[in-house]
């Protein structure tokens, strides 16, 4: 009995809700051999900062429509700024946003495949 | 434990799960200080006995099935808390002594085997998505399905853990459940599995009562700061 309730919990727990834990895209990789210092804004004026090690790959917790502006540099240089306006048109790149990775390069930022 | 002991295996969990739901009044006592695990564990055992007699169970059975799940979740969060990274796991702590090596590799195999109805079922979902692109690896203590058709993000069950399409155990996440800190998700995921260790079945309807997906659960914070170093037990006290 108690176990037939136990398992009937667990199975209403499973549909309910289990740690799910969203990753926004776009999706980028520093493909630099240097960290590059990444800056997030939100609408709210939230500020995270944090910094990307070469070759490592970034999503967001963050929803993207919650996004005022994130920049990246590296050494105090700005390399690419994107504001919420090309965070949107980042996402129409392709149908499926998670197929492109955006590179992070020198000179800014480019998708892994070209965009539909 | 309980059908080992010659009582029903339901007594034993009904035993487990009401003293879960007491641990955080019994985790005050003596402030938490480790010289008063053994009044903690016997608190414990008052607690998962009288909850196995009222339940139709044998005092003694819920009593020792309460008390090894109070010795083992105290055992665990003194190691996540006073340990180093890898002692934050269940059993794989940095320990001198041959037996502490051997009780803390018991004591992992017990927590695996304790999440391993989470673990089948993350299998199986997992395993689905095979056919249609998923791969396989074995990493932050779970089997890992990477490219994972459907959905964007993580999510575990047991010690397995399912990355959708996009998503890696190495991607770095900021502003995880608002978090502002640049988190690794693999870390993040391992949290979880640990949690599961501790819990086994009781973790899902323990995380649905902590608040379910939302920022304010204490076991994705607990993900959050396990990620970022610290302890993965959702109620730890102390730094």
């Amino acid at each position: 009995m108690i176990l037939r309730a136990l398992i009937l919990g667990l199975i209403a727990s499973l549909l309910a809700g289990c740690p799910y834990d969203r990753v926004h895209p776009p999706y980028l990789q520093n493909k630099m051999n240097v960290p590059v210092d990444v800056e997030i804004v939100l609408l709210e004026g939230v500020v995270s900062a944090g910094v990307l090690e070469p070759g490592g790959r970034l999503g967001f917790g963050y929803r993207p429509d919650s996004i005022a502006k994130v920049t990246f540099s590296v050494a105090e240089k700005v390399i690419d700024e994107i504001d919420a306006l090309r965070i949107a048109l980042m996402l129409k790149c392709t149908a499926d946003p998670r197929l492109v990775t955006w590179l992070i390069e020198a000179d800014g930022l480019r998708p892994s495949i070209p965009c539909s | 434990m309980s059908t080992m002991g010659g009582g029903k295996f339901g007594h034993g969990f009904a035993s487990a799960a009401g003293t879960q739901l007491s641990s955080v009044m019994i985790d005050q006592i003596g402030n938490g200080a480790a010289s008063y695990k053994a009044h903690r564990i016997m608190a414990a055992a008052v607690v998962g006995g009288t909850i196995a007699e009222v339940t139709g169970g044998k005092f003694a059975n819920g009593a020792m099935t309460a008390a090894f799940a109070q010795a083992f979740a105290s055992s665990a969060q003194r190691q996540a808390m006073h340990g180093s990274q890898d002692a934050e796991q269940l059993g794989t702590g940095a320990e001198p002594s041959f037996g502490g090596r051997f009780m803390r590799g018991a004591l992992d195999v017990a927590g695996k085997i304790w999440a391993l109805p989470n673990t089948i079922i993350g299998t199986v979902v997992g395993l689905a998505g095979v056919p249609f692109g998923a791969t396989i690896s074995f990493g932050n203590n779970a089997i890992q399905f990477e490219n994972y058709p459907w959905g964007d993000g993580a999510i575990t069950l047991g010690n397995s853990v399912i990355y959708a399409r996009g998503t890696s155990p190495s991607q770095t996440v900021p502003g995880m459940y608002g978090d502002p800190r640049y988190l690794n998700i693999g870390r993040h995921e391992r949290g979880h599995t640990i949690q599961y260790q501790a819990l086994g079945p009781f973790f899902l309807p323990a995380y649905l009562l902590s608040g379910g997906i939302s920022a304010s659960n204490s076991f994705e914070q607990a993900a959050n700061n396990y990620a970022a170093g610290g302890s993965w037990w959702p109620w730890r006290r102390g730094p």
